[in-house]
């Protein structure tokens, strides 16, 4: 049985007609990470906010989403206790009007007291790398960096205690220190399965087990890591790896 | 081309750039490499002479130097359609115009004939972006100053458009400066790299030698970049 399953996933726009997603079938294994590839405009983000239930509803949505054998699609209940979710753009994420320190007790549903409640907070700040927490906890969002918003980010998501983590392109607006550092965090979790979406492929291999390349709303090839980048047959996935491959060759022959 | 003398430059009471010295050559290329907060962006506000140095001095040749800037959004006027984004710089140099030219680099560009009616708010950040890098080299520019130039470009699209850019540096003997984030364009597009860190130049060395670094924060970024883990994977 599998864990996470999407079956013939189809999202058609009812005014223009338009397919923006067309017939996807995906089977996700237990505390893996699988990574979605694909250039702009392939419908990457689409199909997060497909698996959150976070669709609008001039969107016409086909096929089937199950979680063991739980159809998730409607059921939003299933979605809050099971998913969390790292997003892009950590700024635009928090509320600038509040502190770290309220926005995370916010989001954790727990009944606790509030000095439990931050003692997680702490415990999960340092875990994804941040010193002089309590300052953190006391900072509003603009006070912080981009990378230190981002590591806050992924402590909410992992105070919410849920099994499956959706990323949607963490690291694309950090710099490369930071990036390694985050991919790193995501890559040494435990017990969680990820679904990470990035258009770096480098960092896509680095991280994940399985590999689905979507390109204009199809999935066009899934294997396993290996596959995807010594053997694959998918003429667009050796066009995606070659790309890949120019911009990092210049870069490996000068430090030989 | 482009000679810095020394600079510096205070924000309040804290220095950002400290003692900044760089040459570039004609014929030659130079990236700057730094993360956020390193001071890149002013520096480059400095050179375009938008913003006066605290000491030193900078001199540019600016006959025939084309610019992107980091923030392609604001660098275009939203009243314009991307047609006559791209024809504004003919206008004001004299220069002619060739449609061939442009349908050749809209290929090379993966963009479509049918952006040229639009405007920019219809564009999605990595083709507006793919607009001001076009626009910049649709002039035949001898000196390219290219600031944080690939942001919103997917890794597909950034080969492709850092393969076009190497062409012409070859070809039409370009003259780049490029500001970057990012250790794999810069050792791709230039012959000369200078790490920035808070402010100063810890670094600088020919690309070729870029294995040999001594300083431990350009060793820091070194290591940082993810390579494709095509090697391991074999074995």
């Amino acid at each position: 049985m599998r864990y996470l399953k999407i079956e013939n996933l189809s999202i058609k726009d009812n005014k223009t007609n338009e397919i923006l997603l067309d017939d996807i079938s995906i089977d996700i294994e237990e505390n893996t990470i699988l990574g979605v590839v694909g250039e702009s405009g392939s419908g990457k983000s689409l199909l997060c906010k497909t698996i959150l239930g976070l669709i609008p509803s001039n969107l016409n949505i086909e096929g089937k989403i199950t979680l063991n054998n739980k159809d998730i699609l409607n059921n939003s209940k299933i979605i809050k206790d099971n998913f969390c979710v790292i997003l892009q753009e950590a700024i635009n994420a928090f509320n600038p009007l509040y502190t770290i320190n309220y926005q995370m007790l916010e989001s954790i549903k727990t009944k606790q007291s509030k000095k439990e409640k931050l003692k997680i907070c702490i415990k999960y700040l340092r875990k994804v790398g941040l010193k002089r927490c309590s300052k953190i906890l006391k900072s509003y969002p603009h006070e912080l960096s981009g990378g230190q918003l981002q590591r806050v980010m992924i402590a909410i998501a992992l105070t919410q205690n849920r099994k499956i983590i959706i990323a949607d392109e963490p690291t694309s607006s950090l710099d490369s220190i930071n990036q390694k550092e985050i991919i790193n965090i995501l890559k040494n979790l435990k017990d969680k399965t990820i679904i990470i979406v990035s258009h770096d492929l480098a960092l896509i291999s680095h991280i994940a087990k399985d590999i689905i390349v979507l390109k204009d709303s199809k999935v066009v090839e899934k294997a396993d890591t290996k596959t995807i980048f010594t053997n694959t047959k998918n003429e667009y996935t050796k066009f995606l790896v070659s790309t890949q491959e120019n911009l990092s060759k210049e870069f490996m022959s000068c430090l030989k | 081309m482009l000679k810095i003398k020394n600079l510096w430059k205070k924000y309040k009471k804290e220095f950002v750039l400290k003692e900044i010295n760089l040459n570039l050559q004609k014929n030659s290329s130079l990236a700057l490499v730094g993360e956020s907060g390193a001071g890149k962006t002013t520096l480059s506000r400095l050179i375009l002479g938008i913003d006066t140095p605290t000491k030193g001095n900078i001199n540019i040749d600016k006959n025939s130097m084309s610019v992107v800037f980091q923030d392609y959004r604001n660098s275009v006027n939203p009243l314009f359609t991307i047609i006559e984004i791209l024809k504004e710089p003919f206008g004001l140099r004299k220069i002619t115009f060739s449609n061939e030219k442009l349908e050749d680099l809209l290929k090379t560009f993966n963009l479509s004939k049918s952006l040229l009616d639009k405007y920019p708010h219809e564009l999605s950040g990595g083709q507006l972006q793919r607009v001001c890098i076009l626009r910049a080299i649709l002039t035949k520019p001898s000196f390219l100053i290219l600031d944080e130039a690939f942001s919103a470009l997917d890794v597909s699209t950034k080969s492709q458009v850092v393969t076009y850019i190497k062409s012409l540096k070859k070809e039409q003997n370009l003259t780049i400066f490029l500001i970057t984030h990012d250790l794999e364009v810069a050792t791709s597009l230039c012959e000369n790299i200078k790490i920035l860190f808070k402010g100063e130049v810890v670094e600088s060395l020919k690309t070729k030698c870029l294995g040999q670094a001594q300083n431990q924060y350009t060793k820091l970024l070194i290591d940082s970049i993810i390579p494709l883990k095509i090697k391991e994977t074999n074995e």
